[in-house]
């Protein structure tokens, strides 16, 4: 009887998994998972809303912060309030 | 009842009795609806992100106020209205902030100028002031009449490389 030979993975295969698996794990809404920042998003609280524009001072989509549906919407909203009260800029002038 | 917040962008050369006259006003139009008015802060002066109505700079205000949800509309209305006659001088902007029942009675705020522990130039006022101290010449060594001598050495080389 022949003998069955059992195929090593290679390492390649393995390492081309962990970079799969690595950019198909979603990112954790970090206002859902942090007891913290409860509360945090709030037009008043500028150093928290300048974190998720860009230097141009567009605001991120939520694929790029991680955000979920519910807390982007309500951070972009407050950007939005912010905006209106010149505490955050439209378009920054450098 | 329902809590509210408005905060409000005035001008930055509002006087103390102008502010007083514009709490009292504010105070009169919350009691009109038999609603309660916790808190009326003065936050100071800040620069603002871009100019409003030709001011680089403005006073903001936050007012917090608890008003039955019967009158909740009466009262924003009448706010809009002393805002856009009465204070129109006064006030800019103003924006109207329902907050949450659980809502903390503290918040964050940005640092105003009057807060501030760094200098109140205009940054770029103050990188132009550090290039003009880059380029300035050093001042030569003041020449005395009684020390000669003090102007000799620098001549005493070019004489010994001759």
């Amino acid at each position: 009887m022949a003998k069955k030979f059992k195929l090593k993975v290679s390492q390649r295969l393995l390492k081309k998994k962990v970079r799969k698996q690595a950019y198909l794990t979603k990112k954790a809404c970090r206002f859902c998972t942090n007891n913290e920042l409860k509360g945090a998003i709030d037009y008043k609280n500028v150093d928290v809303l300048k974190g998720f524009q860009t230097e141009r001072g567009k605001i991120l989509p939520s694929r790029v912060s991680g955000n979920c549906f519910f807390h982007q919407r309500e951070l972009s909203r407050h950007i939005k309030l912010a905006r209106t009260m010149a505490l955050l800029p439209y378009c920054p002038v450098n | 009842m329902v809590r509210y917040e408005t905060l409000m962008l005035i001008r930055p050369d509002i006087t103390r009795d102008e502010f007083s006259s514009l709490e009292d006003d504010f105070a009169r139009l919350v009691d009109g609806v038999k609603g309660k008015l916790s808190a009326f802060d003065r936050w100071g002066k800040y620069r603002l992100c871009y100019p409003v109505q030709k001011n680089s700079y403005g006073v903001y205000a936050l007012a917090r106020f608890e008003v039955a949800p019967d009158a909740m509309g009466k009262l924003l209305n009448d706010v809009q209205l002393h805002f856009k006659i009465k204070a129109n001088d006064v006030v800019m902007r103003h924006v109207n902030c329902r907050l949450a029942d659980d809502a903390p009675q503290g918040y964050k705020r940005p640092d105003s100028l009057d807060t501030s522990s760094e200098s109140r130039l205009d940054p770029s006022v103050r990188r132009f002031a550090k290039t003009i101290e880059q380029d300035a010449p050093e001042s030569p060594a003041p020449a005395t009449t009684q020390d000669p001598e003090a102007v000799a050495p620098e001549e005493a080389p070019s004489s010994n490389e001759a």
